[in-house]
């Protein structure tokens, strides 16, 4: 086990695509990090170059004490579970498994014993004699995670390892890697696109894109204080809804201007605001933010959003309202079930004020509530 | 969803199929109302251009008929088939079995014809030819074979050289060894020698037999009489020929092409050559500007002893075949073609002597002049054998004179070994179901073998037949498209009926001919195994090109099948320079096995040819470094026959490697960009070298492909044809013939058709049940990505 540290790491292709731009990261021993992002945002890169099947452009991987920018692959002592799960499909599952322990000359014995043991933990324990095309989905995911285990390395690499499996077995198996992680506890890099995944599993986040790290954080660190437009949009499903608008200052206070309602900002964004008031400013509000009653956390006269209500999605306990007024196309709200809502019909939703964000329009889109 | 087809249409269908088989012949009916002429020619030195003229006059004198002249140096080969299947064309020249088609009635009788008018009217037409021209093809006083070119065997010299150096035309033997003595003291090599085609040998050794046996002895030869090789003086006749060879052929002249070896003359790197009248109109174009030809007639022992006005003619002649359609309008345009007039045209523009008389002397050039006036003053003409038991002889001549001109032989040896062979034959001929057993182990395992193999096959088929029921997974016996018999007959009877008519057919009746004796002329008579026993008992060819199979079929891959999946792996690997390998070496795909044979074959050349000249090159280079050993033993590849019979498998090995690599590295490489890449990431970060990456990755999972291409070899090596029958200029010796050679010799040469179909029977036995038993033991679990 060790710590996994990238200082200023760059990637760049042939034909001058930089799909890793100067990253630093520091990714703590026995931690579970998860990057994630869209598709081609440089995190498969970056999980790539740790692994040895990338060259680095520029700056410096370290795995434990080590700088392994030269060490081949099988030096770095990491191993790695493949999206497709690369089984060698002519090989049974024992001898996928002890492959790499065979490779190593570790003695017979040995090699069975840490397979059957590994076996056991994954429940595998039954197929160690079938090849791989008589496994269903789940059970190759195992044998592809028993292959990186039973090596015993310094850490484990994962590149969206769920996404060939279907949303009943990868939540199940979500759970599973996260006890597996809770008992070995192994540094684990994990890349996914999905973010309720990465919510779930990592112990800190670090989102990506255009091949740059936009936030690290825990899950509700980036979850509830995004630090830009993009991680506010990509993390949360349903997405955090943006509303264009402007600052203004009025009555003591600033308030967020978006044409029809003017809705009081928090006091703790007042120092932010001061230079921004007159400017565009994009409100970031998260559907569970809102509710269709003033009480609680939504009571007050000046947090009012009026809205029609498009489509109503109900989800059990809770429905997810998809609106709409003359300024915003589509509004999100997640809001406790109630009948006798009817599509077409006008509402008003309070909104949660400390829960609001603002936003500088444009890019990086920086929020403004964490400077 | 089911197919419906209805009864009508699947009818009108069958109706279309039809007419599209019959069409072609309806084509041929409509076409045969008028009169044609079919004329296969040999289109040799003398081109084709001369008879298509001819032809065109011909037509304009004769309106209404029609002539089809058409020629093709291989035109042997169909005519042969023709003949076989019993539709002659009217006139051919090919190079057939003429005594056999004599013997069987199959050639007409012209002397009835000869005794009419020629084409001028001036004459009888046999008076029009030269004396002794139309001898070789009389038979019981009945002449079959009407020459116009006179093919005359002589010795050509190069006339400018011989001035300047004041060497001069010679009559014996003894002054022609001291001639070639003094041509080589000068530097130069004496002798060109069409040395793949060593048929040319023949000429040399039938001169010198001639000449001191005598007519009567030389034309015992035809008979195969007790004493005809094993005598004084055709030991001494080989004698002659072999110490003309060793001595004074050009280096690398066993390895020659006959044009190659006559550019060498023309070149004047040597100073004569031994050819036919031909030689000036088949090399036209490359004839250096001022060259002068001069020719002299063969040597003879002593001015007292022989004729020396004796000319060695040989068949250049044109035959009408009874059975044509047409044969007496056959015979006019013969009378037409030997007419003065087409006579003096054929002597201008090829510049060779005719036997027509009173032509010759106006219309040939100065080069030919020397030529002509030997015809001139010849007494007698002597030529190839007539019979038949001399082509049957020509396999072990090929051997004998392969072995003598390249000294692996005495001349006493090579008597000895012909006479043998000539006892072996007349007792075969006299008790044709006689086997000598000379063979017991080689058939013993073979026919093992073969037995083994059929059980193993069926032994693995059944327990492979019993697993698949045990495990429920017979094959649902009904298809679920809903096919009705009259779909299935629409969908598959087309298909079967080719099928049928091209392959099944004709296979069963090799099957049927294996058992019986046949010349494919007369008729045929139940032989029961006895071909197959000769073969496996008694034939030391059958052996031998067995071998020779199996060297191309495992030495071969050996070098092949790493080499291309060495390529493979480069290009799909990626390494820089890979894909200019990919294209070289996909090339020669795209050319064919001929187009390929004939392209090495000039890089083999021994004299300039680019394999041996990179060879001396890289010697000099070697030496140059210090290596003076290997550098040494590299310049020995100057003059070195690559193509010469006894090194032509060893040739085979680079050939094939290009030929082959090819097909064999796109199929390797198509299986190898099937998997996946992130495998080869897997056992690269599991701690897998490049070596053991290929080794438990790639090699495992191209496998399918691997045992494809093994088969493929297998199947390639036992059906080897082509190559060996170019590169021996279809005149192979026993030790160079595969069992394909010696099929199509035996079918088409001997024309003993029941033995060549037995071969073919052998030969479909050992590639079927190799082929199946290697993919059974290759055989391996699919795996799937």
């Amino acid at each position: 086990m060790a710590e996994v540290v990238l200082d200023k790491v760059t990637k760049v292709y042939p034909g001058e695509i930089t799909a890793v731009r100067t990253m630093d990261l520091q990714i703590r021993d026995a931690e579970f990090i998860v990057l994630v992002g869209p598709s081609g945002c440089g995190k498969t890169t970056v999980l790539r170059m740790v692994a040895g099947l990338e060259e680095i452009t520029d700056g410096t991987v370290r795995i434990g004490d080590r700088v392994v920018n030269d060490v081949p692959p099988k030096n770095r002592d990491i191993a790695m579970v493949f999206q497709n799960y690369a089984l060698y499909p002519h090989m049974t599952v024992y001898k996928n498994m002890s492959f790499a322990l065979k490779l190593r000359r570790l003695p017979k014995t040995e090699i069975e014993q840490r397979v059957r043991d590994v076996a056991e933990i994954l429940g595998i324990g039954e197929l160690l004699e079938r090849k791989p095309k008589a496994l269903s989905g789940g059970q190759r995911q195992r044998v592809a995670v028993g292959r990186a285990i039973v090596r015993q390395p310094k850490a484990f690499l994962f590149d969206e390892p769920l996404s060939n499996l279907d949303a009943k077995l990868r939540v199940e198996m979500r759970a599973e890697l996260k006890s597996l992680h809770n008992r070995l506890k192994t540094t684990t890099i994990y890349v996914t696109h999905d973010q309720e995944e990465a919510m779930t599993l990592g112990e800190r986040i670090v989102v990506m894109k255009d091949g740059q790290v936009q936030q690290v954080g825990t899950p509700l660190e980036v979850y509830g204080r995004p630090a830009n437009l993009f991680v506010a949009g990509f993390v949360g499903s349903p997405p955090m809804n943006m509303l264009s608008g402007k600052v203004i200052r009025w009555d003591q206070g600033f308030y967020f201007d978006e044409g029809l309602a003017k809705i009081l900002l928090p006091e703790r964004l007042n120092d932010a605001l001061r230079d921004h008031v007159g400017k565009d400013v994009i409100m970031g509000i998260r559907p569970e933010a809102m509710n269709l009653h003033a009480q609680g956390r939504f009571a007050g006269q000046k947090n009012i959003l009026p809205l029609t209500v498009k489509v109503i999605e109900p989800l059990g306990e809770k429905m997810d309202l998809y609106c709409s007024s003359e300024n915003h196309p589509q509004i999100i709200a997640r809001v406790d079930a109630e009948a006798g809502l009817e599509p077409g019909q006008s509402i008003e939703l309070h909104l949660d004020l400390s829960r609001v964000h603002i936003f500088e329009p444009g890019e990086p889109g920086r929020n403004l509530g964490l400077t | 969803m089911a197919i419906r087809i209805t009864r009508k249409s699947l009818i009108a269908s069958l109706v279309a199929w039809m007419v599209l088989l019959i069409f072609p012949q309806a084509e041929a009916l409509a076409s045969e109302e008028s009169v044609q002429i079919e004329i296969p020619l040999f289109e040799g030195g003398q081109g084709l251009s001369f008879f298509l003229h001819c032809a065109r006059e011909y037509e304009k004198e004769r309106p209404g008929i029609r002539v089809n002249l058409y020629g093709d140096p291989r035109i042997v080969e169909k005519v042969k088939v023709r003949v076989l299947e019993g539709s002659f064309p009217e006139i051919t020249n090919a190079e057939l079995s003429h005594w056999a088609l004599i013997g069987e009635g199959k050639y007409l009788p012209l002397d009835e014809f000869l005794d009419g008018p020629n084409w001028e009217g001036d004459s009888s037409w046999r008076e029009s030819f030269m004396p002794g021209s139309l001898d070789l093809f009389t038979h019981e006083d009945k002449t079959y074979g009407i020459p116009l070119a006179y093919y005359v065997h002589t010795v050509w010299y190069n006339k400018k050289m011989f001035g300047e150096k004041g060497w001069k035309p010679v009559q014996t033997w003894e002054q022609f060894f001291e001639l070639c003595e003094k041509i080589k003291a000068s530097g130069l090599w004496p002798l060109a020698f069409q040395g793949r085609y060593h048929d040319y040998a023949q000429r040399y050794i039938e001169a010198a037999y001639y000449h001191l046996a005598g007519r009567r002895r030389y034309y015992a030869w035809g008979q195969l009489q007790p004493g005809c090789f094993d005598n004084p003086e055709f030991v001494q006749a080989m004698e002659l020929v072999q110490r003309l060879a060793l001595n004074y052929f050009q280096p690398g002249s066993m390895g020659m092409s006959h044009t190659e070896a006559q550019l060498e003359f023309f070149m004047g790197r040597t100073a004569m050559i031994v050819c036919g009248s031909w030689l000036k109109s088949e090399m036209l174009g490359k004839i250096p500007d001022g060259f002068e030809m001069g020719t002299f007639n063969f040597p003879i022992p002593s001015v007292n002893t022989a004729d020396p006005s004796a000319i060695q003619i040989q068949s250049g002649f044109y035959f009408v075949f009874k059975e044509g359609q047409h044969p007496r309008q056959a015979v006019d345009f013969l009378r037409f073609m030997t007419s003065r007039r087409m006579a003096a045209t054929f002597c201008r523009e090829r510049d060779i002597p005719v036997a027509i008389k009173g032509v010759n002397e106006e219309n040939l050039s100065s080069d030919t002049k020397e030529l002509a006036a030997i015809i001139n003053a010849s007494g007698t003409s002597y030529g190839k054998i007539p019979g038949d038991s001399y082509r049957i002889l020509e396999q072990r001549l090929t051997d004998v004179r392969f072995d003598l001109l390249t000294n692996r032989i005495t001349p006493q040896r090579a008597a000895t070994v012909l006479e043998k062979h000539a006892a072996t034959l007349r007792q075969e001929n006299l008790n044709p179901d006689d086997i000598t057993v000379r063979y017991v182990w080689k058939p013993v395992l073979f026919l093992g073998l073969l037995a083994a193999g059929i059980v193993y096959y069926l032994l693995t088929s059944l327990g492979r037949f019993l697993a698949a029921r045990g495990s429920g997974r017979v094959p649902a016996s009904k298809s679920p498209l809903e096919f009705g018999r009259a779909n299935l007959a629409l969908f598959i009877g087309p298909a079967l009926l080719l099928y049928s008519v091209f392959v099944i057919v004709p296979c069963m009746k090799s099957f049927a001919w294996s058992v019986h004796r046949w010349n494919g002329l007369g008729e045929m008579t139940y032989a029961g195994l006895v071909h197959f026993g000769r073969l496996l008992f008694e034939s030391d060819y059958f052996w031998i090109a067995l071998g020779n199979n199996l060297f191309i079929m495992s030495i071969i891959p050996l070098f092949v099948l790493p080499f291309s999946l060495f390529l493979a792996t480069c290009i799909s690997r990626g390494i820089t320079g890979s894909q200019l390998f990919r294209v070289v070496f996909f090339f020669p795909n795209v050319l064919g096995v001929v187009a390929i044979t004939l392209l090495w074959m000039h890089m083999y050349n021994p004299q300039g040819g680019v394999v041996n000249t990179a060879l001396v090159g890289l010697g000099r280079g070697v030496s140059g470094i210090g290596l003076e050993g290997l550098g040494t033993y590299l310049q020995g590849f100057a003059s070195f026959a690559w193509l010469a019979q006894d090194h032509l498998y060893w040739a085979l090995v680079p050939m094939s490697i290009w030929g082959a690599c090819g097909f064999n590295m796109i199929l390797f490489l198509a299986a190898m960009e099937s998997i996946p890449q992130s495998l080869y990431e897997a056992a690269e970060i599991d701690g897998a070298s490049t070596w053991r990456q290929f080794h438990s990755i790639t090699l495992p999972l191209i496998w399918p492909a691997l045992s494809i291409a093994v088969v493929f070899m297998i199947i390639g090596g036992m059906k080897t044809f082509e190559v060996i029958w170019l590169l021996t200029n279809q005149a192979p010796t026993t030790a160079t013939h595969v069992i394909g050679t010696l099929m199509i010799r035996s079918m088409f040469i001997d024309f003993k058709v029941g033995q060549a179909a037995a071969i073919a029977v052998l030969l479909f036995l050992m590639v079927l049940f190799g082929s199946a038993v290697t993919l059974r033991i290759m055989k391996r679990e699919t795996v799937e990505f």
